[in-house]
């Protein structure tokens, strides 16, 4: 992208007031633990964006096509921000206790116990965030980038899948369901894909197929609701007290509308993106983009909110301004890192320039 | 498209190339002259071609959409009835249970849309057939393995046997035929 996304001193002013609204989060839970829920709920949807994207550009380094070379430099731009997704995670470590029971009280004896033991969770967490940080590094120094692709892949789904399990599947020790990882990236990738995809529209220069970025936009809605209806039918055919105690709390009280939200959210988009005219149309595609940004906001809030103890009333605020300021900063983030992307690759071009022998 | 019938002179003309560049720009020139009745014949899938034929036609889309609409409907209401006509309760599941019906109503929806998108594909194209006009011209085997046609239909309003002739002429193509209508039936 040539032209700036925001001019730079607005942009640095968004990034300002995102920090300060993330600070203010952070304050609330010096005060009250729990608002660190609201916290994860923030991470976790704004993480999605370079986690989605890195299986994104793992993707297009195997699968050759026109939404390559139109969502390509966005993509690699959000790998640039996996070391914000780090930095955010750093208060979530303190936290642990507050967030995860099983810290104060070990679920059982043996390996599950040992697996679910603090400083085990700190390091498999980091060997997922150096895993998809090398594998990100790989992927912008373009060397060797189908191999990269491929086996990037493979590890990073085992990896997240383990990811996952920790920061999500945990917050109940109870719960078990092999499928979460791959439910969790979907929803990661719909984040990252909608996200980018609604950057473009509206900073960037118009695309030249509409048509074929709305077709991407409706397959990782088609996946999603894949594994999120897959998971539940498991759930819901075994009938297995954990799981079924799982959803039931999840559609609790004012879970239940937003149940229907999500899925309302997401399946009136992919239905409409059927449509040839409205899935080539720039202005539609963001409206439907932003619908289901929203719809995935509130699913990771569903996921992770009903676990939440303390007032919730506390962890709803937090949420929102971590959401808010996780938000700023990452937009702020993302016009910095769309200009020094492209100059990435540009400067191993010309240094092969310079080394070839004249 | 409507095909030209037998009170034309004859079928269409047709001009032969030889790279699928010239084809794309023939079928271009021709919409920029004015002619609509426009149809092409290709040894692979030329990119662009069904553009600048001007190829708008979205009935197979809609049929595939309406066989998806009638898969999912039939596939539902065919559990419901077979479960209330024949009711057997299983470990306390009910009678009528929705997240167990959605994989074969899924897959109903899936062969119907397959099933409408190719069977309305062959009968818009009025196939299986056993012949067709241009086989009687003889260069069109080729279109097999590497020309690429361009024919301009006789049902066309701006169509003239001669000028259209000179038309096609202009194009530069390897060589213009004829096409003659075929004795009934095809």
């Amino acid at each position: 992208m040539n032209e700036p996304l925001f001019p730079a001193p607005f942009s640095r002013n968004v990034g300002f007031c995102g920090g300060l609204s993330a600070g203010l989060a952070l304050c609330l839970a010096l005060f009250e633990p729990t608002a660190l829920f609201g916290w994860l709920t923030a991470f976790l949807f704004w993480s999605s964006v370079p986690l989605g994207a890195l299986c994104l550009v793992m993707m297009m380094r195997l699968i050759s096509g026109a939404w390559r070379d139109e969502l390509g430099q966005e993509a690699e731009a959000a790998l640039l921000l996996l070391p914000l997704a780090a930095l955010a995670l750093i208060p979530l470590l303190f936290a642990l206790p507050v967030l995860y029971g099983w810290v104060k009280e070990p679920v059982g004896q043996g390996f599950r116990g040992i697996y679910l033991s603090r400083g085990i969770f700190v390091g498999r967490t980091a060997v997922f965030l150096i895993a998809a940080g090398g594998i990100a590094a790989l992927l912008l120094m373009r060397r060797r980038s189908s191999a990269i692709g491929a086996l990037g892949l493979i590890a990073f789904m085992i990896l997240h899948t383990m990811f996952a399990v920790d920061w999500v599947m945990s917050l109940d020790p109870h719960f078990h369901s092999s499928g979460l990882g791959l439910y969790l990236l979907s929803i990661e990738t719909v984040i990252a894909i909608a996200f980018l995809l609604l950057l473009k529209l509206i900073a960037g220069p118009p695309p030249n197929n509409t048509d074929i970025l709305g077709g991407v936009l409706f397959c990782a809605l088609l996946i999603w609701a894949y594994f999120a209806f897959m998971q539940y039918l498991i759930i819901w055919s075994t009938n297995f007290p954990p799981g079924v105690l799982w959803y039931e709390h999840r559609a609790e009280g004012m879970w239940s509308p937003v149940e229907y939200a999500i899925g309302t959210l997401a399946l009136v988009p992919a239905l409409l993106l059927l449509f040839e005219p409205i899935r080539g149309d720039a202005r539609w595609l963001a409206l439907l983009c932003l619908s289901t940004l929203l719809g995935k906001a509130l699913e990771v809030a569903w996921l992770v909110l009903p676990a939440a103890s303390g007032p919730p009333l506390v962890s709803f605020a937090a949420t929102v301004l971590a959401f808010a300021g996780m938000g700023a900063v990452c937009l702020s983030a993302m016009a910095a890192a769309l200009r020094i992307a492209p100059r990435i690759g540009r400067e191993r071009s010309e240094g092969k320039v310079r080394h070839e022998p004249r | 498209m409507r095909e030209p019938t037998p009170r034309t002179t004859v079928f269409g003309i047709m001009a032969e190339f030889d790279r699928p560049e010239r084809l794309v720009e023939g079928a271009r020139r021709a919409r920029e002259a004015g002619f609509e009745q426009l149809d092409a014949y290709s040894p692979f899938p030329v990119e662009g071609l069904s553009k600048e034929l001007g190829f708008r036609d979205r009935r197979v889309s809609w049929l595939t959409l309406a066989g998806g609409i009638l898969g999912m409907t039939l596939g539902f209401w065919m559990q419901v009835y077979t479960n209330e006509d024949y009711s057997i309760l299983i470990g306390g599941r009910p009678l009528l249970a929705v997240p167990a019906f959605m994989l074969i109503t899924f897959e109903l929806m899936v062969l119907f849309a397959v099933l409408f998108s190719i069977g309305g594909m062959l009968a818009l194209n009025r196939l299986p057939r056993l012949h067709h006009p241009v086989f009687d011209v003889k260069a069109f085997d080729l279109a097999h393995t590497d020309r690429f046609f361009l024919m301009i239909l006789a049902s066309d309003r701006s169509f003239d046997r001669d000028e259209t002739k000179a038309f096609l002429a202009d194009l530069h193509p390897v060589g213009v035929h004829t096409v003659e209508h075929t004795e009934e039936p095809e």
